[in-house]
């Protein structure tokens, strides 16, 4: 996808799609912990689901599946698995980061 | 007029900061002018001034779901609509296109596929503009803004012939004057009201009609508006 994404784009808005789906995938990593503090599934549901979006653009595949069972989990009231995976939830963004800065150039931490 | 090897202005639609950065660089790339908007209320007041060539609506949106915004859209707006959404199931595309979307694309997907698409709504978007509309003896030219009742040109001013397509675009459809006042002069002004619309169909009908006072084509409808009769 990435390659796929350099060759439609050219370097630059590589980057730049790049940098704003590690902005946003934290944003929404602690929209998503926020909504299981507070046992609200339907925004965890609603975040998860932008989440694997998100990760779907930019080919990060193994966040992106995480993300799609912690959206049907939370889509069934369950909100027990995206608590249980919110730190590899997390890993998988810094791992996607890392894997898109290496093949995109660099992802600049968000201010 | 635009067309697939033309710059078009495109509306996204979307409150996914990803999908908006993708659609808006893929775009760019392409040409094209992009213009984006993060919910319902702001795409209603994107499409209020100059529409666009293209909209691309995300479903799934806070304030208002796409299919509603969808139908609020299509009866002002002719721009093609391309759904892009994350929801697979068949209703929703059916709804969708029932709606009067133009096309469905499921996300995530290839960027050179979703630019073909892109320009395969683009090209149909102007043949169906460069129609020619024919009710009885008269004809309607869209492309070159001409008009001719029983073979002989009918002069016209911008906004007539503005006015004339966009009702003759939805015959059948009672449009209220409002509406008209909003989609034909897109609010330019606040100081046009209904009664600019009475006047230009006046106006119209003394133009087109064979007997103005007893309009064939623009019908009245008493309080409400007008209606294009085919």
């Amino acid at each position: 996808m990435v390659t796929a994404l350099l060759e439609a784009f050219g370097p630059e808005r590589a980057r730049e799609l790049c940098q704003v789906f590690v902005s946003d995938a934290r944003e929404k990593l602690d929209a998503l912990q926020a909504a299981v503090d507070g046992g609200d599934a339907t925004a965890a549901a609603r975040v998860a689901h932008g989440l694997k979006s998100g990760s779907g653009f930019v080919g990060a595949t193994g966040l992106q599946a995480l993300a799609q069972e912690v959206e049907r989990a939370a889509g069934a009231n369950e909100l027990a698995f995206a608590r249980a995976h919110m730190g590899d939830l997390r890993d998988r963004v810094a791992s996607a980061a890392t894997g898109l800065a290496q093949l995109a150039g660099p992802c600049p931490d968000p201010p | 007029m635009t067309g697939a090897d033309q710059p078009a202005s495109i509306l996204v639609v979307d409150d996914d900061a990803v999908f908006r950065s993708f659609a808006r660089n893929l775009l760019e790339v392409e040409g094209h002018a992009v213009t984006e908007a993060v919910d319902g209320a702001g795409a209603l007041a994107a499409v209020a001034g100059q529409p666009p060539d293209l909209i691309l609506l995300d479903i799934e949106m806070p304030d208002m779901n796409g299919f509603e915004l969808l139908g609020r859209l299509r009866p002002r707006v002719d721009a093609p609509v391309i759904v892009v959404s994350g929801r697979e199931a068949e209703t929703e595309r059916v709804l969708a296109l029932d709606l009067g979307a133009d096309d469905y694309v499921v996300k995530p997907f290839l960027p050179r596929e979703f630019a073909a698409r892109v320009r395969t709504a683009l090209r149909r978007a102007r043949s169906r503009r460069d129609a020619v509309l024919r009710f009885g003896d008269l004809e309607i030219r869209l492309a070159a803004r001409e008009v001719d009742r029983d073979g002989a040109p009918v002069a016209l001013t911008p906004r007539e012939f503005d006015l004339l397509a966009y009702l003759a675009l939805r015959h059948g459809q009672v449009i209220p004057r409002q509406q008209l006042i909003e989609d034909v002069w897109h609010g330019a002004g606040a100081w046009h009201d209904t009664a600019t619309v009475t006047e230009h169909v006046r106006r119209l009908r003394h133009k087109i009609e064979p007997d103005p006072s007893r309009p064939r084509w623009l019908r009245g409808v008493r309080n409400v508006g007008y209606c294009f009769d085919p």
